[in-house]
């Protein structure tokens, strides 16, 4: 505890020189480093001897002398703010003329000598700020003549002696800061001239007596942090149970302080306190009170009172009108009651109003613009109520601000970001939890300049977010934006705030693009939320340098890849990372990165391969839903475009943008009458070829295909890409129906053509020798198409039916013998074929049968 | 009935520790804004900074820059950025329950008080780019919780202290810019920080090769 009045009577003798009586030098200057007085007055004799703080910070150190209880016509000892230690000297209970002894803030130890109890002469006892024990005795009773005791700031138990109620001149008992123990005794109560009654931060129980209601001169009352329970309307009240006493509290109208913060009190607060016209301070906090709060306080028009802190109580009822009265107020806390009432018109202006807490109320109305005009102030809290309209401009004005909390009402408009950028101290902003709504225009330069907490989040706040905010709030530890409507891009800026410690949160806004690696520069950063926004891409690797990174979530986002090597993504939980494109892990329980890289563990096997099908159901499901929203989308706008060509585009199943592979492959089966073989496939508006494949007997038409030759003719077919290939749409693999589905080409297949006579007429021998022709240049693409194919094939079609078995090689004739028999094999049901084509003819069957060599590497290659 | 005693025993015990730790909570909050009121007293506070550090208030808790748990205990202090100079102050090390003290980019001077090993919770220390002189308390080993010290941009002088190899949730160290001697501790939490954590130090001698180098070697 500072004592202010020090200055004043340090120094104040100027006398002759008593050496050798304390074993010191002690003269006038600055050989012991402190100020020395040794006075007589009125043969008094009186020793101050204390640093001489201006001059250096030279103390005295030892223990104090036993010699000064040798001079027993001392009047007045004062060794304060030295660095005395050890016990008090038992001989100093001799110095019975003593009528001060103030051995203040030293280190004292030991317990306080019973003995000082004859000091009667004694006016002033000052202890304080020592670390002395024990208890205070019973004997100080008997110090009849004591106006000043301050035992404060020692380690002091044990209860209050009730002889203390003897000292009826007392004026001033201070015990702060002590362990002091049991009830306050009734016995203060006698202590009619005690202006100063300090208990604070003791352990003392019970109530506050009743017989206080006598102290009518005191002034000060402070038991902040005790553990006092029961009324105080019982003793400082009028209401006194007994009737015999008239222990008004409205009697205490000298009370200037009034301080109860900090213990268990109850019941009602007097209403007389409204009547205390000398009351500046009163601190009723962390109690039980519960009633109306002084209904009249200030109601004189004119008051003196400055703190009026009653938060953390039961308190009911509205906020006094009359309180627009108290312009003399400093600090105002009214936070956590049940304060109900409209707030709109409470508060007038407080020229010196520094601190306002209005949090976790009931109240409703409007922010006053008077705010504003508050000059000093420089913390405004009135979140957790009910307060509705919108952001006065005019808080603007009110320059000193330091702390705004609106957080948690019902407000609406937009944030007057320009006005408040005049708000250049600001530290924290929060206007969470309300009914904002517009852009965050980038004006607010000079708001941030010192911010260091700024909540905006659960609003309904739209538009981009300014890069001024990465640019400017440098200071800031703490950024909330979360569940507002802000959408574009997350500023690359906000990389810059390297200040960010506590929070960084994103979530629930409409978020695109990818997320900037410059977040991975937050390296003080410990909270960090991105999730439910439209982030793409994958999450830097930069953020491997957030290292004080403890949670983190990504959640719900079209995010992929791999996640970046950090403890807190590691060790983040599943719900972190749920509903993205597709992020993936080695650690963790994601679906790995590199699936050959597959955990023997069987386990773990499991839980990634439950992983990998929840993320392929998913992202079936998306693909689905996404499609069908296009596919719709599609619709709407063709229709509207054109209306006639919708019947059309709707049937382009195969098509890319069109596909579901459910209703192409129904439409399949009921167009096929389920791969009825004599059903020609042709839908209404598109023709494809079904090629099916049957891998087991179930059917007893089918033949049975082999699955591997399933297999490459999707693979060949996927590769191939040529102008006489017939185009692979799509195929199924399923255990009932494997298929795969071609262009359909018109006319059929060359063998059907052939087979069918009239057919093969209009297949002249020219038409022939150029499918061949073509048919070699087609199969040079297809490199694993083996030649023997070919050999059959162009047999095929210049004989017009296959060749069977039997004509596997040319049958060794000679030249012209051969040429007989080939043109007996060719196809007879067109003309003849001149000579000229007959060469070409033989000289592609030679070819052919040399394609169908028993041994295959007598054949030759397609190059 | 050895069992009814046991209970009993028990039940006061548990009456005792409740009570105690209730009186610890209050008395704590008075003995951290004490703490706190001793740093403002100990600096200069041009921009006012520490206004609002009014220590007749129950507690430091509605003081702007510092920031208190459910139980009024002060858990950080902001003052980074805040045009200070001066001293820190031994009570500091009182603030049992803070886990950041930021205190960068002022100008303190003198040195780090080695009282602050009664920070047994802190996570950040924070004090770079200040004029801050003497040596790096060996004494801060004892942060065990602590994971960022930052100490760069000072006047340091002396050696690393080879015990803070022993605080094992260390993730940064920044000494650069200062003017340390001797050698880089190699050990233990000290293994994974590069060089640049340790640059600009003229008189700081390479890593410390284990066994080979004694650590007392280079340091006049």
């Amino acid at each position: 505890m500072e004592n202010g009045s020090r200055e004043g009577y340090r120094l104040r003798g100027k006398g002759g020189s008593v050496n050798g009586i304390l074993g010191w030098v002690l003269t006038m200057g600055r050989e012991v480093g402190g100020a020395v007085a040794v006075n007589f007055i009125q043969s008094r004799f009186q020793i101050t001897l204390v640093p001489n703080f201006t001059e250096s910070n030279n103390r005295l150190s030892g223990s104090i002398p036993a010699s000064f209880g040798n001079l027993t016509s001392l009047t007045l000892l004062r060794l304060y703010s030295n660095g005395f230690t050890g016990l008090i000297p038992a001989s100093l209970g001799n110095l019975r003329t003593l009528i001060e002894l103030d051995l203040s803030e030293n280190n004292l130890i030991g317990s306080i000598l019973v003995s000082l109890g004859n000091l009667t002469s004694l006016a002033v006892l000052q202890l304080f700020n020592n670390n002395l024990n024990g208890s205070i005795p019973a004997s100080f009773g008997n110090l009849r003549s004591l106006t000043e005791l301050d035992l404060s700031e020692n380690n002091l138990t044990g209860s209050i002696p009730a002889s203390l109620g003897n000292l009826t001149s007392r004026t001033k008992l201070n015990l702060i800061d002590n362990s002091v123990t049991g009830s306050i005794p009734a016995s203060l109560g006698n202590l009619t001239s005690l202006i100063v009654l300090q208990l604070f931060n003791n352990n003392l129980t019970g109530s506050i007596p009743a017989s206080l209601g006598n102290l009518t001169s005191l002034s000060d009352l402070n038991l902040i942090d005790n553990s006092l329970t029961g009324s105080i309307s019982a003793s400082l009240g009028n209401l006194s149970l007994t009737g015999s006493i008239p222990a008004s509290f409205g009697n205490l109208t000298n009370l200037v302080y009034i301080g109860l913060h900090y213990n268990q009190l109850s019941d009602q607060v007097p209403q007389e306190i409204s009547n205390f016209t000398k009351l500046e301070n009163l601190q009723l906090g962390i109690n039980h009170f519960n009633g109306y709060l002084p209904q009249h306080i200030c109601k004189g028009g004119y008051s003196i009172l400055e703190i009026f802190s009653l938060s953390s109580n039961h308190f009911i009822g509205p906020i006094p009108k009359s309180m627009t009265n108290c312009t003399s107020l400093i600090r105002v806390r009214l936070d956590n009651n049940h304060l109900i009432g409209n707030i709109s018109e409470v508060f007038g202006v407080h020229p010196n109003l520094t601190y306002v807490n209005l949090s976790n109320n009931q109240l409703f109305g409007e922010v006053s613009q008077n705010w504003g005009k508050c000059l000093r102030l420089t913390n405004l809290k009135i979140s957790g109520n009910k307060i509705s309209g919108q952001i006065p401009p005019e808080l603007g004005d009110s320059t000193l601000l330091q702390g705004l909390d609106l957080s948690s009402n019902l407000l609406v408009g937009q944030i007057p970001i320009r006005e408040m950028e005049r708000l250049s101290s600001l530290l924290i902003l929060k206007l969470n939890d309300n009914q904002l709504s517009g852009t965050v225009p980038a004006e607010d330069v000079g708001l941030c300049s010192k911010l260091q907490q700024l909540d905006l989040s659960m609003n309904n706040l739209s538009g981009s977010v300014p890069n001024q905010l990465g640019k400017y709030c440098t200071n800031l530890l703490y950024l909330n934006l979360s569940k507002n409507r802000f959408s574009g891009s997350i500023p690359v800026e906000l990389g810059n705030l390297v200040s960010l410690q506590i929070l960084l949160d994103l979530s629930g806004n409409l978020f695109t693009g990818k997320v900037p690696p410059q977040l991975g520069s937050l390296d003080k950063l410990t909270n960090l939320n991105l999730s439910h926004n439209k982030l793409l891409g994958s999450i830097p690797s930069t953020f491997a340098k957030m290292l004080n990174l403890i949670t983190i979530d990504v959640s719900y986002n079209e995010l992929e890849g791999h996640l970046p090597d950090n403890h807190a993504f590691r060790n983040a939980p599943m719900e972190a990372f749920i509903h993205n494109k597709g992020l993936c892990d080695n650690a963790t329980g994601l679906r790995p990165c590199n699936i050959s890289k597959l955990s023997p563990n069987k386990e773990s096997h499991k839980a990634i391969l439950l992983m990998i099908v929840a993320v392929l159901l998913f992202l079936l499901f998306a693909f689905l839903g996404t499609f069908w929203f296009f596919d719709r989308w599609r619709e709407r706008c063709l229709e509207e475009e054109n209306p006639i060509t919708n019947q059309q585009q709707h049937r382009d199943v195969f098509t890319i943008w069109n596909y579901d592979g459910r209703i192409a492959y129904q439409d399949l089966i009921e167009a096929t009458e389920q791969f009825a073989p004599n059903i020609a496939l042709a839908p209404e508006d598109m023709e494809v070829a079904v090629k099916k494949f049957t891998f087991s007997s179930s059917d007893d038409d089918d033949e049975i295909s082999d699955p591997e030759t399933f297999r490459n003719e999707i693979q060949m077919m996927t590769e191939v890409r040529h102008r006489n290939i017939v185009k692979l749409y799509c195929f199924c693999s399923h255990v009932r129906h494997s298929f795969l589905v071609y262009e359909y080409v018109e006319r059929g297949s060359l063998a059907k053509i052939l087979s069918i006579d009239e057919e093969t007429v209009g297949l002249d021998w020219s038409k022939r020798i150029n499918i061949v022709k073509e048919l070699a240049y087609t199969m040079r693409v297809i490199e694993k198409c083996d030649v023997y194919s070919f050999g059959i094939v162009t047999l095929e079609v210049i004989m017009g039916k296959h060749p069977g078995e039997r004509i596997s090689t040319l049958p060794s004739l000679s030249s012209i013998e051969q040429n007989i028999w080939l043109k007996d094999i060719v196809d007879q049901r067109i003309s003849t074929p001149t000579n000229q084509v007959v060469e070409k003819l033989i000289s592609l069957m030679k070819l052919a049968f040399s394609c169908l060599h028993e041994n295959p590497q007598s054949r030759p290659t397609m190059q | 009935m050895a069992g009814l005693a046991v209970q009993i025993r028990t039940l006061l015990l548990l009456m005792f520790l409740t009570s105690t730790s209730f009186t610890l909570t209050l008395t704590n909050a008075n003995v951290e804004g004490d703490a706190l009121y001793a740093l403002r007293r100990a600096l200069k506070d041009p921009g006012n900074v520490l206004q609002s550090w009014d220590p007749t208030l129950v507690n430091p808790c509605t003081w702007f820059h510092v920031t208190c748990d459910s139980q009024n205990r002060v858990t950080r202090l902001d003052l980074g950025n805040a045009k200070l100079s001066g001293k820190l102050v031994p009570e500091l090390g009182r603030l049992e329950r803070l886990q950041y003290l930021e205190l960068y980019r002022n100008n303190l001077v003198g040195s780090i008080p080695k009282e602050l090993e009664g920070l047994k919770s802190l996570v950040s220390l924070d004090f770079h780019h200040n004029n801050l002189t003497g040596s790096i308390p060996s004494s801060l080993f004892s942060l065990s919780n602590l994971r960022f010290l930052r100490l760069n941009r000072n006047r340091l002088t002396g050696r690393i202290p080879r015990q803070l190899t022993r605080l094992r949730n260390l993730k940064i160290i920044d000494v650069s810019n200062n003017d340390l001697c001797g050698t880089i501790p190699t050990s233990g939490s000290f293994y994974k920080f590069s060089e640049k954590s340790f640059e600009n130090n003229p008189r700081l001698k390479g890593p410390e090769l284990m066994g080979s180098v004694s650590y007392e070697l280079g340091c006049d």
